[in-house]
């Protein structure tokens, strides 16, 4: 675990940041932010960011909500049925994460299930996408926008390859250091 | 009297740490949020628990009325679940919350202390993570001392995964054996060593002292004033305070010293007092965190 002390401007750090479209936004955020010195330790790992965070998951959860009411409630009222779409996704995210919990550890592949997971779900939702964009009704815009925001990060993941000896050389510049412990 | 196998499934049970660790080890962390929120609803049909935290919070929060405090509830309940998935994820994977510390004259003169000194802390926000702040920023070592699992199997597991996981500058030691562990930690002392407790709860079979919290009468431990007064260390109210996801907050205040006077009561009584006020203050405002199950007080059961 590698650790920042005493700059609170740290956490705008792109390494904090999990997608590509994060880490480009932190990216031009960190090259604009003051130096914030405060008593702060701050961790760089992928996954730090609340708001990534929060934003992610209400994204898929609302998107596979609509695609839900789209299949399984689409004669009930839309209000109504995005309201019963919501309890089956959440409970629908449950199911891998309790299989590939379960499975992976009795085999003997040794990979990151937390990994599998996340490539499998999103790519769950970019083939579903992938189907409901060719349909006439309203969840097709639902389909447009998960397949333009995947097409964004791609961009956004060669950008940030091209860009990544000045990131290295901004975040080296927070002396970011191995924890000791 | 259940049987071994169904124990497992109780709250309290080895299942439910398991699935833990393996939620920890399986969920998406984009997706974490979800996850949590669905599980501390599962949570809240817990009867006692959700009761116990109500009845807290009717004393702790005066003129609250039932409803509010339901979904206050949830909010217990929501931050408990980050704090243990925070702790089993810095276990198993080493990485851990964001921190910002609140005192840091404090902080800095407890690190300076040339003997021991005494963190007395309450079941607040992320005890366990909070030990290795200090391991992270001092070369002194921290005993922390906590109450052990109720059921042998839970105990087995927090056992096993403590000695797979702990980092050598901190020692975790159970307070149940209370006067082979009192003198093991006097030692601690003497020997320069930082020693964590949590003053909120009694366990049994723990010496108690009566005192005043939100104005019903309740028991708090008084094993650390005790060896506060023997050893002659001070005493440092810290609390780990959540302060959103993988962030918390060390709050560290003035230290308590409890004199070594002919009157020991007396003593006692006054750093009771200190600490009960300044337990008061950071409940208060930080009562969604309050770890607390059962009611406080009897006077609230």
């Amino acid at each position: 675990m590698k650790l920042v002390r005493d700059r609170a401007d740290a956490r705008h750090l792109p390494s904090r940041h999990n997608f590509a479209l994060f880490r480009l936004g932190a990216y031009l955020r960190a090259r604009n932010a003051q130096p914030q010195h405060a008593d702060v330790i701050l961790v760089l790992d992928r996954h730090q960011s609340s708001t990534e965070t929060m934003l992610v998951a209400w994204w898929y959860v609302l998107t596979a909500a609509c695609f839900v009411t789209a299949t399984l409630f689409a004669s009930w009222p839309l209000p109504l049925a995005l309201l019963a779409a919501v309890p089956v996704v959440l409970v629908g995210v449950e199911v891998p994460v309790v299989f590939f919990g379960v499975v992976l550890p009795l085999t003997r592949v040794r990979v990151s299930a937390v990994r599998v997971n996340s490539v499998l779900m999103m790519a769950v939702l970019g083939g579903a996408s992938a189907y409901f964009v060719r349909s006439a009704s309203w969840v097709r815009f639902v389909g447009l926008q998960v397949l333009v925001l995947f097409a964004l990060n791609a961009i956004a993941a060669v950008i940030m390859f091209l860009l990544r000896d000045s990131i290295a050389r901004m975040e080296a510049s927070f002396g970011g250091a191995e924890s000791a412990r | 009297m259940k049987t071994p196998r169904l124990r497992r499934f109780v709250v309290n049970g080895v299942f439910w740490r398991h699935l833990l660790r393996m939620g920890v080890l399986c969920v998406p962390l984009w997706l974490e949020p979800l996850i949590m929120a669905v599980w501390s609803l599962i949570f809240l049909l817990w009867g006692p628990g959700r009761r116990g935290v109500m009845l807290n919070l009717t004393a702790i929060l005066p003129g609250s009325n039932a409803l509010a405090n339901f979904f206050r509830t949830y909010a217990v309940f929501w931050n408990f679940a980050w704090t243990i998935a925070d702790n089993v994820r810095f276990k198993e994977t080493r990485v851990g919350p964001d921190w910002e510390i609140s005192g840091i004259e404090h902080f800095r003169a407890m690190l300076a202390e040339k003997g021991g000194a005494i963190l007395l802390t309450a079941h607040m926000g992320n005890y366990d993570l909070g030990a290795h702040v200090f391991a992270e920023t001092s070369d002194r070592r921290i005993v922390m001392v906590r109450a052990p699992e109720t059921d042998p199997e839970t105990r087995e597991y927090e056992e096993s995964l403590h000695q797979r996981t702990a980092a050598d500058a901190v020692k975790v030691d159970f307070s149940t054996r209370a006067n082979d562990l009192a003198l093991d930690l006097l030692h601690a002392l003497q020997r320069g060593e930082i020693v964590a407790i949590q003053g909120d709860r009694v366990t049994p079979g723990i010496t108690a002292m009566q005192a005043k919290l939100f104005g019903k009468t309740t028991a708090l431990p008084a094993g650390p004033f005790a060896l506060a007064m023997t050893a002659r260390v001070p005493i440092y109210p810290v609390f780990v305070v959540r302060r959103g996801r993988r962030r918390y907050r060390l709050v560290v205040a003035k230290p308590l010293t409890v004199e070594r006077t002919r009157d020991r009561a007396a003593a006692f009584e006054r750093a009771l007092a200190e600490w009960t006020r300044e337990l008061e203050i950071v409940i208060r405002a930080g009562w969604f965190q309050w770890f607390t199950f059962q009611p406080f007080s009897e006077e609230l059961a």
